[in-house]
């Protein structure tokens, strides 16, 4: 009989969340890693080592039911007690036949190496496991080692745990940067440069300091940790359903003339996250407040009746279909904003309406998450 | 007499314009920086007194300020306490309807942009 097996894609190690069979259940609470498993009826916690391998499975009162050690390459050394748990080496799982699941391929902890090749290509030796330094480097992906210790702050190491997928800007075709709009009049082509005041253009500190501005230009020496603050949550109001590319031909063709889309990312209504302008850029998604803060849209119109004019003819005019975030856009929004929260130390999540208070965005459908969203990431 | 008349013209064309308020957008975003300039003096005092900035701006004025200024479209400066010590405040105006200037005391620095909507 086969298991069933329910997933997390959404994270960037798809964990699993149950196991069904025909006799019973397993379930996985997570909370920053794998914390417990039930069985419907009891709660199991695991105990991790510094390489994040299960060490002990104890129960609600604290008695050890399992206990096992592992060398460094994962073989087992011992194991006692009645306890189980498919979750060994390296926090991940191991199959009945030995072999540890690191996604992209199978790990034999005996020889120390890959069954497969590297499928990414990376690796010099395209078998080798960690390598070859099993104490300092875990391979979750299967694709590269990461210097990733349990409880380690490293970039690399948090990005892993933490990121979401997302959408990256070659994946959904994005216009690279354009810094000089041209048009065509009666006396010719005539092209406007970011002095402009509704043009974006280029940084330049003298000519053009609202222009776009990579921060390694526009405060040099400083990290991106110490610049990023805060992220602020936008909605697409009456134009509702857009797409990424909609989004940003609408920021790069329209009266503003950017030059790239504004937000920072796009979280559609299946939650699907989009990269979207580099994040080591400053945006262009609030008035006169853009350093520092992250601008994040969510797609939809969460305050309908707000605007009820009938140009341009694409533009709601009635309060009719109310819209509300979808859970799967309240979802991504969270894993971002604890993404953003664990890499740059978010101090404040903020609506549009918190910046610049002549706006209804980000509509009072979704202002209250942004609130609980405030008080769970936000602060010092 | 045409240097005469130039210089009566062009004299005329400044009473006008002196006249009807009109200011050019860098200089009305300029006069209000200068204005910020003495708000930005007085929330440093005040912070340095009692360890915190305050809720609102009347909240300066007598001991901190006289009077606190309004931009030059008679105004009130926007004003908001982050109540965090790192981010500190933020002051803002607008210069018409789509376009402002902002100060947030972590950067030490005015930003301005049109509105993005």
């Amino acid at each position: 009989m086969g298991t069933t097996c329910i997933l997390d894609v959404a994270t960037p190690l798809t964990m699993v969340l149950a196991e069904t069979t025909s006799q019973d259940s397993i379930y996985y609470l997570h909370g920053l890693d794998l914390v417990a498993q039930s069985d419907g009826t009891t709660i199991d916690y695991l105990a991790y080592d510094g390489l994040g391998s299960v060490r002990q499975v104890l129960d609600d009162v604290s008695v050890p039911l399992l206990n096992q050690t592992f060398d460094p390459y994962g073989n087992l050394l011992a194991r006692g007690g009645t306890g189980e748990s498919r979750f060994g080496f390296t926090g991940e799982q191991v199959d009945a036949n030995g072999l540890v699941y690191l996604r992209a391929r199978y790990y034999q902890p005996g020889m120390g190496r890959f069954l497969n090749m590297d499928p990414s290509r990376q690796e010099m030796n395209p078998y080798q496991y960690g390598f070859s330094n099993p104490i300092d480097y875990t391979d979750p992906s299967g694709l590269i080692p990461i210097e990733c210790m349990i409880d380690s702050d490293s970039d690399e190491c948090l990005d892993a745990r933490f990121r979401p997928y997302i959408v990256s800007r070659e994946q959904w075709g994005a216009r690279e940067p354009v810094f000089e709009y041209c048009y065509e009049d009666f006396y010719g082509e005539e092209c406007i440069r970011g002095e402009d005041v509704f043009w974006e253009g280029l940084y330049d500190a003298d000519c053009n300091p609202d222009g776009y501005a990579p921060y390694e230009d526009y405060k040099p020496g400083q990290t991106l940790e110490e610049i990023i603050f805060g992220a602020v949550i936008h909605h697409s109001g009456n134009t509702n359903d857009m797409t990424i590319q909609e989004v940003q031909n609408e920021h790069m063709d329209g009266n503003e003339h950017m030059a790239d889309i504004g937000y920072h990312f796009v979280i559609a209504k299946d939650g699907t996250i989009y990269e979207g302008r580099d994040i080591g850029v400053r945006g262009f998604h609030v008035t006169a407040a853009n350093t520092g803060r992250v601008g994040i849209l969510v797609v939809g119109d969460f305050e309908p009746g707000d605007w009820l004019g009938t140009y341009p003819n694409d533009m709601k005019i009635s309060n009719e279909d109310p819209d509300i975030p979808t859970s799967n856009q309240i979802d991504s929004l969270t894993a971002l904003i604890r993404y953003l929260d664990v890499i740059y130390g978010l101090r404040l999540v903020e609506g549009h309406n918190d910046v610049n208070p002549d706006t209804r965005c980000p509509g009072n459908r979704l202002e209250p998450y942004v609130v609980q969203l405030d008080s769970q990431f936000g602060g010092e | 007499m045409t240097r005469t008349l130039l210089l009566l013209g062009t004299l005329w064309v400044g009473v006008l314009l002196g006249l009807c308020g009109c200011q050019s957008l860098e200089d009305e975003i300029a006069e209000n920086e200068t204005k910020a300039k003495a708000i930005i003096a007085a929330l440093d005092l005040y912070q340095q007194t009692y360890g915190m900035y305050p809720d609102t701006l009347e909240e300066l004025s007598p001991v901190f300020i006289y009077r606190v200024p309004l931009t030059a479209d008679e105004e009130e400066f926007q004003y908001r306490n982050y109540d965090d010590s790192e981010l500190g405040y933020r002051i803002a105006f607008s210069v018409n309807s789509n376009y402002g200037c902002g100060y947030e005391a972590k950067f030490e620095e005015w930003e301005c942009s049109p509105d993005p909507e």
